[in-house]
């Protein structure tokens, strides 16, 4: 055993320059493998989180019809029981009470139709990015406020300080309201129907407007590790849907998104795949080219006594050796683009993938997997592969091999 | 049929056939041959006369297309290939015209190599090591890759891997076909006054007559067949 494995590992150095591109050809596979990994980790955070840490959350529980209907009379039932129980669950880190309702902005230059959302500022702040948005004025603090964004504020020609009248519908009744705010900030989010088409007032003011003191239409939830919503959507779902409510984790709430994530998986997938072909090809190539130049020795080492399982553990163990150099290269490359992916990234903001916008630079991931899981697997395929020299060296007739001297 | 214990080698009218396309090659066409405990015989023939197809025959490596062959008193068609492989490791020390050894180990770890596979412990192998070099002449030698010696020298330690594990039958298919005369004939000598020290018994192959010279015993093989011997001191 420690002397085949002595002999494999000398035996792949006896053509240093065969086994370097050999080496090399694994090493930039497993490294692009290594960089793809950090650099789609990367990219589906960052779609996730401009997809959720906008403004939607991780999760949202509405009223059963609420979504279909945007009827304001569908507030969310047995809201002290709901929220007592969302703040005892650990997973949860931020929660945010909301209200919305179809209205019209109007100024004296225009006028247009929003959705107008009543937020408690100091809790929304953890969760959307409103503040972090913010490029004139500040937020809604109290009763008369308005927040909007830069593309409304361009179309009603308003800044912050201006007045602007709000038309909304009471609920139940239908009956409509007017009310005059002023513009306390405008924010810019890059996302079209936020930065074009909302406003947000005080929850309270909201409330009063619409007729529903103490109720509210929407509760968004963000967990303390976004990845907790796909991995335990159902469970959330499950336990927060009830008393007539319906509770969702973003995979349902934009499906277009984990629709997205789901295609970068499958696509990272064949390239793994691609990679894999390769490196696949690069093996068979040296093995079997090392094999017939050393047809000869094959055959004396039978001839002495070699049992064909030995000459096939001998391949294996090339094989293996082979794997083990260049994964130490290949880690060194892919750590060294990751490195650089991490520290420069890549500037995406505002690109726009299937409705939802990159709100920042996109930096490669370091994940133990790309250190212990894709080596691992390039070991088990090249030792895998190898069977096939293996055995092919392992049937051959001793006598031809004895025939062929170099 | 009886076997003496002392007979190494019974050949009883073995015949090899190369299939080539449509052609049939009759490589060996009825050979009948015993070799006893302690000979040391010369093979001679012309090239194509079947020299390489017989020995690889007599030793296992190839099964023959008709008779049988006995070796160290067990009949060869017998054994699974397993067994051959493991039979052969035991009693059948190797060597060939040229490459014989690993070039990736040392000659100390080419020497030990049967003995490995035997499962003979490190100390043991590394004690019989030694000897053989001393026994060669190749003494200190140990450590040297096979580059780093002569073209002698290495069919030394090639006989010496084969001697190691001291076997019933020592087979050189033309060991000194690579060496000069004077190489070829000093071989020889440590082959043969091997042979007298441990009786051990060597059957090899050659064209050269200076080796030819060195054989107690001599087996003609013409076409195929063994058409005449002669035996010398
Ligand atoms: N695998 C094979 N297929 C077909 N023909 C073969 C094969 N091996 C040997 N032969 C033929 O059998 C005959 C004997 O060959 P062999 O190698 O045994 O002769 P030899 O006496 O060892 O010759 P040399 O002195 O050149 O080594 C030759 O005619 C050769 O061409
Ligand atoms: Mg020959």
């Amino acid at each position: 055993m420690e002397y085949y494995l002595k002999l494999a590992w000398r035996n792949i150095f006896r053509n240093r320059r065969r086994t370097f591109l050999t080496g090399l050809i694994i090493a930039i596979g497993l490294a692009m493998i290594m960089f793809m990994d950090g650099m789609i980790v990367g990219m589906k955070n960052n779609i996730i989180s401009s997809g959720t840490s906008s403004f939607l959350g991780d999760a949202q529980i509405h009223r059963v019809g609420f979504n279909e209907s945007q009827d304001t009379a569908l507030t969310i039932n047995r809201l002290e029981e709901l929220k007592e129980a969302l703040l005892k669950d650990e997973s949860i880190s931020v929660l945010t009470e909301r209200v919305l309702s179809f209205a019209t902005l109007s100024s004296p230059a225009d006028i247009n139709s929003i959705v107008i959302c009543g937020v408690d500022p100091r809790k929304e702040k953890f969760l959307s990015k409103m503040d972090e948005g913010l490029i004139e004025g500040s937020y809604v603090s109290k009763e008369g406020d308005i927040m909007i964004g830069d593309k409304l504020a361009e179309r009603l020609e308003v800044e912050s300080g201006d007045r602007v009248i709000l038309t909304l519908s009471e609920a139940g009744s239908g009956e409509l309201i007017q009310e005059m705010f002023r513009v306390s900030g405008i924010y810019r989010i890059h996302i079209e129907e936020m930065d074009a088409s909302m406003a947000f007032i005080v929850l309270s003011q909201a409330q009063k407007l619409l007729g529903i003191e103490n109720e509210i239409h929407e509760i968004a939830v963000q967990f303390k590790d976004f990845k907790y919503a796909i991995e335990n959507e159902k469970t959330f779902e499950q336990k927060y849907s009830e008393y007539g409510n319906i509770a969702e984790t973003w995979p349902s709430l934009i499906p277009q998104l984990k629709y997205i994530i789901d295609m970068t998986d499958i696509s990272i997938g064949l390239l793994v795949l691609l990679v894999f072909a390769v490196i696949v090809f690069g093996i068979i190539n040296t093995l079997f080219m090392s094999l017939y130049e050393r047809t000869f020795e094959f055959g004396v080492l039978r001839a002495v006594g070699t049992r064909p399982g030995g000459l096939r553990k001998l391949i294996v163990f090339e094989a293996g050796s082979l794997a083990v150099y260049s994964i130490i290269i290949g880690i060194v490359i892919g750590t060294a683009l990751n490195l650089f992916g991490s520290l420069v990234g890549m500037d995406l903001t505002g690109v726009e993938l299937a409705g939802t916008t990159f709100t920042s630079r996109i930096y490669t991931a370091f994940k133990a997997r790309q250190y212990i899981l894709h080596p691992l697997l390039i070991f088990a395929f090249t030792v895998l592969v190898s069977f096939y020299p293996a055995n092919h060296a392992a049937k051959m007739s001793i006598t031809d091999a004895l025939r062929k001297t170099m | 049929m009886e076997q003496c214990s002392n007979q190494v080698i019974v050949a009883k009218n073995v015949k090899k056939n190369y299939q080539q396309d449509s052609i049939v090659v009759e490589a060996v066409r009825g050979v009948n041959l015993t070799i006893e405990k302690g000979e040391f015989t010369a093979i001679v023939g012309p090239s194509g006369s079947g020299k390489t197809t017989l020995l690889n025959v007599l030793t296992g490596l190839d099964t023959p297309t008709e008779g049988e062959v006995w070796l160290n008193g067990r009949l060869l068609s017998e054994m699974s290939q397993r067994e051959l492989c493991d039979f052969r490791r035991d009693n059948v020390g190797f060597v060939f015209q040229a490459y014989n050894l690993i070039p990736v180990l040392t000659v100390e770890e080419n020497i030990e190599y049967v003995m490995m596979l035997q499962g003979v412990s490190k100390n043991e192998r590394h004690r019989r090591v030694v000897d053989i070099l001393k026994q060669m002449g190749l003494e200190g030698y140990h450590n040297r890759f096979p580059t780093q010696l002569s073209g002698g020298q290495q069919q030394r330690v090639a006989i010496a891997r084969a001697m190691v594990t001291k076997p019933a039958l020592i087979l050189a298919d033309e060991p000194t076909a690579n060496l000069d005369s004077k190489t070829s004939r000093a071989l020889l000598d440590i082959m043969r006054k091997l042979n007298e020290e441990t009786n051990m018994t060597f059957v090899f192959s050659t064209h050269d007559p200076h080796v030819v010279d060195r054989a107690r015993r001599v087996i003609i093989l013409e076409d195929g067949v063994n058409v005449r011997e002669e035996t010398r001191n």
